[in-house]
């Protein structure tokens, strides 16, 4: 969701207007679970934090200063969440740096590409996930992540890569 | 697979991403339509694009409940309709300390009027040092933190702690069912798992450094930072506190900036008894813009005689499980010796590290890159730099072997007489860091991170990709920080083996709860091999992960520092499944240091790294 019509829904949830939050949440959610898969590596995790982050957006929208920018903030609302409850997670499992925060991938059809994308280094995984959850638009993944465009392909390309070495590394495993 | 292959494949990626030129795709096509290895390898990460895409389909319910949830609650949170727990100082500032602090905040707002911006009164400060000292001197401090966050549908966490800064013993419980007792003497720490009903007693290394453990001056300290932000008014009154007499600081601090978010408006309460000086309670308040409180959290002190003497009395139930994972007095010394080592590694030099792998035999032994490391203290440079592989003897002849005909070649002839495939630059400063990249045959850098942080401190190390610039390369190959990492859980013990043994080191098992067996035959978890008599650098390191992979890192040869200072002069590195022999990459680094280095004019400063495009 771009331009006027984002514009207009914060406007509009400003103002008091539950129903436009809705679909402020129904155009994002998507990103917002990508970002916090991509951080956390577990959809269990990602589901519970991005709730938190779609509800702590609705408390804070009265302090969004440019009404067109719901989705770059929204977003950093998501990656600050994300870090906490990494570093909650690292301060109560007492685990190394390396593994804190990464959950045990989900057990289902695809454990294994889960467990691939846990070992990826976060800024590829983070963006692997905004690629394929979010529309396929590297334009968006560089205004959610504020990079350039040729940063995302960068990072996409590096993330092809390494995640198929790691799926090739655990078939041969 | 050729290398051509090789080269060929790591650019299937970027047609596979689209980002190649219309003509380098076609060369591309061209190589795989006739080369059936690449033809697999396209076909691979095409495979993978599907699972990805289906992956991402396969989330979408996920993603439809999400949603649901959120349109439910978001009625809910308009309405405020979870109702916290009463507050401890919602009782206590209804006293005449409420008063006090309001008519402190009238105070400041007049003075604000009056000066037409904000004025710092500095009376608090003397009121620390004595603070401190007090608190010093008491046997146990009691601490009930109430935290009230609207966010989260105004519900209250209460964690309650028990301090003795003299026996270095922190408790900590929580509303949540949560126990845990800190021993900073012991480097110890008890564990209650609800969830798993598990006690676990753990080392924790790290509780040797002092900065670990909580002080009076640690507290004190956070509470003086907001007494001395820039915009902040501090008012100072005096009134009775639950009878007592008492100092009132307020602090109040306009548009205040916490995380991501702005406050219009900040207040902090300290209130401290007058005559014992020592601190009674505390009350944190932000507002948002619209006037509304968004985050409350309230304090309250109180100093008994006596503390919880373990985490039993704190509620943690008899029946649970315990791992007892203490440390033998060996093992702490063990340690010890370790980090003593680590911390006496040299801190200003130029380092260069040449590296190379083989997969079958060391006779083919490839070198593939140079990386020269400039360390002064905290300032640090990495220049690296990927060539097509050449042997030992090739490099040998271009370089020498030496670090002086080392650098020199590599700062007149190398890059002309290598094919180059990649470089990078890393700079760190104590505000700032900096990654430059270029590729083989480009003249353009690119910056792919650069950071500030004026005045906040040195900006940390960070990995990019599995090359990570370290503060200190030879204490990093030398003596591995993940022993001083492992924590909590993971029982630490002193091992012995057939190498440890024979090679005259101590063996350091670290495993995951009770799952190492204790004669070197690890299930899970690392083997550190420590040699005390080369100031205790980790001679052999062996990591077990969950799965069959394994990565071991050796030193097979050490040098020797003219002031006697013992560093790894050749380590071998072996990541490998453990069915699988030989193993698939062995990776030698030789380091080659100057270690009373003259550095080159501006190597760190970043004003003279290479110009990039942004």
């Amino acid at each position: 969701m771009q331009g006027d019509s984002e514009k207009d829904l914060v406007a509009r949830c400003r103002a008091g207007d539950k129903s436009a939050y809705a679909d402020l949440v129904r155009a994002y959610s998507a990103c917002v679970f990508a970002i916090c898969l991509g951080m956390l590596g577990n959809s269990h995790d990602a589901e519970d934090v991005a709730q938190q982050t779609l509800l702590k957006g609705l408390m804070g929208i009265s302090g969004l200063r440019r009404d067109d920018q719901f989705g770059a903030w929204i977003s950093r609302i998501a990656r600050n969440l994300c870090i906490d409850f990494i570093r909650k997670c690292r301060l109560r499992a007492n685990v190394p740096d390396r593994q804190a925060g990464l959950a045990q991938p989900d057990s289902c059809d695809y454990g294994e590409l889960q467990a691939a994308l846990a070992e990826l280094p976060e800024d590829l995984r983070l963006t692997l996930m905004l690629y394929y959850f979010d529309g396929r638009s590297t334009n968006n993944i560089a205004e959610t992540l504020d990079i350039s465009q040729g940063a995302v392909q960068t990072r996409l390309c590096r993330a092809r890569k390494q995640l198929r070495r790691l799926l090739e590394a655990q078939r041969g495993a | 697979m050729q290398d051509d292959c090789k080269s060929i494949q790591e650019q299937i990626a970027e047609l596979v991403s689209g980002v190649l030129s219309a003509e380098r795709a076609a060369e591309l096509r061209a190589h795989i339509r006739a080369c059936a290895a690449c033809r697999a390898y396209l076909e691979a990460l095409q495979a993978d694009d599907k699972l990805l895409g289906k992956f991402a389909e396969a989330m979408q319910p996920t993603v439809a409940r999400l949603e649901n949830r959120v349109i439910e609650a978001i009625g809910d949170v308009r309405s405020g309709k979870s109702a916290g727990r009463a507050s401890v100082l919602r009782t206590i500032l209804r006293s005449r300390v409420a008063k006090f602090a309001a008519a402190a905040v009238v105070v400041v707002a007049l003075a604000l009027m009056m000066h037409r911006g904000s004025r710092r009164l500095d009376m608090a400060a003397p009121a620390f040092a004595k603070m401190v000292e007090a608190m010093g001197k008491v046997a146990w401090v009691n601490e009930v933190e109430t935290k009230r966050i609207r966010d989260k549908g105004r519900y209250d966490e209460w964690v309650f702690y028990d301090y003795s800064y003299k026996a270095k013993l922190v408790f900590k419980r929580s509303d949540k069912g949560d126990f845990s007792c800190q021993d900073y003497l012991n480097c110890t720490e008890t564990f209650y798992d609800r969830e798993a009903d598990t006690v676990v007693i753990g080392y924790r290394p790290e509780y040797h450094d002092p900065w670990w453990r909580p002080t009076p001056q640690s507290l004190v300290e956070k509470w003086k930072k907001d007494f001395e932000k820039g915009r902040t008014v501090v008012t100072h009154q005096v009134g009775p506190y639950e009878g007592i007499d008492a100092d009132i600081y307020c602090s109040t601090d306009y548009g205040t900036t916490k995380q991501d978010r702005r406050y219009v408006a900040s207040e902090f309460i300290l209130i401290v008894d007058r005559n014992r000086h020592l601190p009674l309670a505390t009350s944190f308040k932000f507002w948002m813009s619209d006037g509304t409180l968004d985050t409350d959290t309230d304090t309250k002190y109180s100093y008994p005689e006596k503390g919880p003497t373990d985490i039993y009395e704190l509620g943690c139930p008899k029946t649970a499980k315990v791992f007892d994972n203490s440390p033998t007095p060996e093992l702490v010394q063990a340690v010890a010796g370790y980090r003593a080592g680590r911390e006496g590694s040299p801190e200003r030099y130029i380092a260069i590290l040449v590296t190379g792998s083989y997969k079958e035999s060391p006779e083919s032994y490839l070198i593939n890159s140079v990386e020269v490391h400039y360390c002064d203290d905290y300032l640090q440079r990495c220049d690296l730099c990927f060539f097509q592989p050449i042997t030992e003897q090739q490099f040998i002849e271009k370089a020498g072997n030496s670090f002086d005909s080392i650098m020199k070649w590599w700062t007149s002839e190398a890059k002309a007489e290598l094919r180059i495939s990649h470089e990078k630059v890393y700079l760190y400063g104590q505000e700032y860091c900096c990654w430059l990249h270029r590729a083989g045959g480009s003249k353009d850098w690119v910056t792919l991170y650069k950071g500030y942080s004026p005045g906040k401190g040195r900006i940390g190390p960070r990995t990019l990709g599995r090359y990570v610039v370290y503060r200190n390369i030879l204490s990093e190959l030398g003596w591995t920080d993940w022993l001083l990492k492992t924590t909590g859980s993971w029982k630490v013990s002193l091992a012995e083996n057939d190498y440890s043994r024979s090679n005259n080191l101590l063996c350091i098992a670290v495993s995951d709860k009770s799952s190492f067996t204790g004669d070197g035959g690890a299930s899970g978890g690392s083997l550190f091999y420590l040699n005390p008599q080369r100031n205790y650098i980790c001679q052999k390191y062996e990591l077990y992960p969950r799965s069959n992979r394994y990565y071991f890192r050796e030193v097979l040869e050490y040098g020797q520092t003219d002031v006697g200072d013992w560093y790894p002069r050749k380590i071998l590195a072996r990541e490998n499944r453990q069915d699988v022999s030989p193993p698939e990459r062995q990776e030698m680094i030789t380091v080659y240091l100057d270690a009373d280095p003259q550095f080159p004019e501006g190597v760190f400063d970043p004003d003279k790294l290479p110009k990039a495009s942004e």
